[in-house]
């Protein structure tokens, strides 16, 4: 059966359930961009990040049977499950070395060479500032200001409260803003 | 006050935004391959549910600036406030080590054990 873009989540979820393999392109065209988003931002670590993408779609795909509707939005849950799957996986490398590497994002043809590079600059810095966050600001910080949720499902998904995730969000970009600083020549606005 | 490097900020965050990583063909083949097998073998162990200590840290760490340093500083600060209140400012000596009992001192120099002729010293001429 084809996509349609008004199916919900959940009407996805209930079509694999009973076998639709369509169904389940659907979901991993619609979640796996979000995962490999918030994982890539969280792990620095492009492989690791692939990996904690097709774990959690594994998880949504074992939990199609049993998904009851309404009870909670599948996007919320999924990323719920990819934090709780990088804060593991970053807490078991605790004390190692995090090297920084390059992502696979897309070239962004709209620039020219050169500024090209300098929007690499400045995404690079940005980058290894969000790295220097302590976990639970980083995943703030990268749902609301990457991903763009709303306070609210960021709280769901960080089992907090909304004052608690206002409060790693101010706290995680007065820290970004004092990281940043000290390169501020070299962040002026793209012309 | 608005922070300046705020739309720099912004700035930021809308360039990655726009260069989010997308999924390559190699990852949404084995994706789709672990949906065509339900049950696969490469499924990671249950995270176990978050410990009383985990949430509570949690709850510290999102709650007061600088987690449980914070909290340590913020108690020896409160302890030494309850202990110069009990102690009072009268015997600071006491705090200081100067009087260790009552109607007791510690002397801590006696030029007279120096067994030297220093009286040259209290005179103007030093003769």
């Amino acid at each position: 059966m084809p996509e349609r873009a008004e199916d919900t989540d959940a009407a996805l979820l209930a079509r694999y359930a009973v076998g639709d393999q369509s169904a389940a392109r659907a979901l991993a065209s619609r979640h796996a961009p979000r995962a490999l988003s918030v994982a890539t931002r969280m792990l620095a670590d492009p492989a690791e990040a692939q990996d904690v993408t097709q774990e959690a779609m594994i998880k949504m795909f074992r939990i199609a049977p049993d998904w009851e509707e309404g009870r909670a939005k599948v996007s919320t849950w999924m990323y719920r499950v990819v934090s709780n799957l990088c804060i593991d996986r970053l807490r078991a490398r605790r004390g190692g070395t995090d090297p920084l590497d390059e992502t696979n994002e897309p070239a962004d043809t709209a620039l020219t060479a050169p500024q090209r590079m300098e929007a690499a600059d400045q995404l690079r810095l940005l980058y290894t500032a969000i790295e220097q966050l302590p976990e639970r600001q980083r995943l703030a910080v990268t749902l609301r200001h990457i991903e763009e949720l709303p306070n609210p499902d960021i709280a769901a998904i960080l089992d907090s409260s909304i004052e608690a995730v206002e409060s790693l969000l101010s706290r995680g970009r007065r820290t970004l803003a004092t990281l940043l600083a000290q390169h501020r020549e070299d962040l002026e606005p793209l012309t | 006050m608005t922070d300046p490097m705020d739309p720099i900020l912004d700035d930021m965050f809308a360039s990655a935004r726009a260069a989010r990583p997308q999924p390559d063909a190699d990852l949404m083949a084995r994706i789709l391959g672990d949906a065509a097998d339900p049950a696969p073998t490469t499924q990671p162990a249950p995270r176990p549910s978050p410990s009383l200590w985990d949430r509570l840290r949690a709850i510290v760490e999102d709650s007061v600036p600088g987690g449980f340093a914070g909290i340590a500083s913020l108690t020896t600060c409160a302890l030494g406030g309850i202990l110069i209140g009990y102690a009072g400012l009268g015997d600071l000596p006491l705090l200081a080590g100067v009087e260790l009992l009552e109607g007791q001192s510690v002397v801590t120099f006696d030029s007279g054990l120096l067994n030297e002729d220093i009286g040259y010293l209290s005179t103007e001429d030093g003769a």
